[in-house]
């Protein structure tokens, strides 16, 4: 999982042009939109959707699910965890 | 002739004159003082950095309620995010495109995010005329004023990318001078108080021409606008002879939009002295344009 989560940090950084953060300062257990966190915006949660079809084959199918799944680094990661093929 | 304009302030991202390989790149200021949100920073590529800088810069001690426009002008727009964005396309067999470079690509996205961030809720547009983008923003501009506007923010914007370099040299495109890029700014006012210069005339033409019709041209132009020779500093940016001339395009290299940085320059020769200022510009000897600049 801290594997992961590692390699999930490095793609949102590249994928969202994240410039003067580094992995190290992410905390993954910090929400990653709104305040508190990353501040991403709706345009990032795309960039996410991509992320998850592109790299890892997984198709978000209840955008209900998304809040949660998206919350933090970990709730991703965990999800990817569970779904990937 | 034209409704004369005035110029009240100016911004200019340009290069230095050192060319790496076959490329003038602009030298860019840090751009967090002035794009101070990080979130918005982040998405944007240099050609809107340098657009929006420059804009920002240009409209920092104006309100926005006085800009009657915003009109932009560019020969390629962004050209990078268009780049990754076709790149994306060919990648991912047109399936799973990422939103930001294709948001960010279109032309307007500069004039548009000035818009946004100032909230200027007027006129907004962006001219894509090739080597003329410069001239029919700037003639857009004297229309609106001459209708009534008291500002009018007109800017130029063009990038360099490494396969844009390459495939202009391909194609001829450079004329033996290097690619270049910048970012300039001009905030164009109807009344002349606390202006530095006054756009006086400009004029259009295109097609092939040759060194004695672009001579007759300017002499007419000229004479037109009752300006003595003797009194004139020249910014040259075609390949015609004209006498005392300074080669602009030896500072900024050859690109759609280079006319922009001649314009700020030239008002920089107003600042330094001179009353008048010609700028003569060529692309490929198929657009030509003379635009003269005058001390108030």
């Amino acid at each position: 999982m801290e594997e992961l989560i590692e390699k999930l940090k490095g793609q949102l950084i590249e994928e969202l042009n994240l410039e003067e953060v580094t992995p190290a300062d992410i905390d993954a257990e910090a929400p990653l939109f709104g305040d508190g966190g990353l501040g991403l915006d709706s345009i990032d949660a795309l960039e996410i959707i991509l992320i998850l079809e592109r790299n890892y084959g997984i198709k978000i199918e209840n955008p209900a699910q998304g809040k949660e799944i998206f919350y933090s680094v970990k709730t991703l990661a965990e999800y990817i965890t569970k779904n990937q093929k | 002739m034209i409704t004369p304009v005035y110029i009240r302030s100016t911004a200019s991202i340009h290069s230095d004159g050192q060319a790496q390989g076959n490329a003038k790149r602009a030298v860019e200021p840090d751009y967090k003082e002035v794009i101070t949100d990080a979130g918005l920073r982040r998405r944007m590529s240099r050609a809107v950095k340098m657009g929006v800088y420059s804009a920002l810069t240009c409209l920092a001690d104006t309100s926005s309620d006085s800009v009657g426009g915003i009109i932009t002008a560019t020969g390629l727009g962004c050209l990078a995010d268009t780049e990754k964005f076709m790149k994306s396309i060919v990648d991912n067999n047109e399936q799973l495109l990422t939103p930001t470079p294709f948001i960010q690509s279109t032309f307007n996205t500069i004039g548009g995010q000035v818009a946004l961030l100032r909230k200027i809720h007027a006129y907004n547009v962006t001219y894509v005329h090739r080597a003329l983008s410069v001239e029919s923003a700037l003639i857009d501009a004297v229309m609106h004023i001459a209708e009534g506007a008291d500002n009018i923010l007109l800017g130029a914007v063009d990038e360099i990318t490494e396969s844009s370099v390459d495939i202009q040299q391909r194609m001829g495109m450079l004329r033996n001078n290097a690619a270049g890029e910048g970012s300039q700014f001009f905030l164009l006012s109807r009344n002349s108080n606390g202006c530095v210069a006054q756009i006086t005339d400009i004029s259009t033409r295109r097609g092939a021409i040759t060194q004695t019709d672009f001579a007759t041209w300017v002499d007419s132009f000229l004479s037109n606008n009752n300006v003595d020779k003797t009194d004139l500093v020249v910014l040259n940016g075609s390949k015609q002879v004209l006498t005392n001339a300074i080669d602009f395009k030896n500072q900024c290299g050859e690109y759609f939009t280079a006319v922009a940085f001649a314009l700020w320059q030239a008002v920089e020769q107003i600042k330094s002295g001179a009353r008048n200022v010609l700028i003569a510009n060529s692309f490929q000897n198929t657009n030509h344009s003379l635009i003269l600049i005058k001390a108030l």
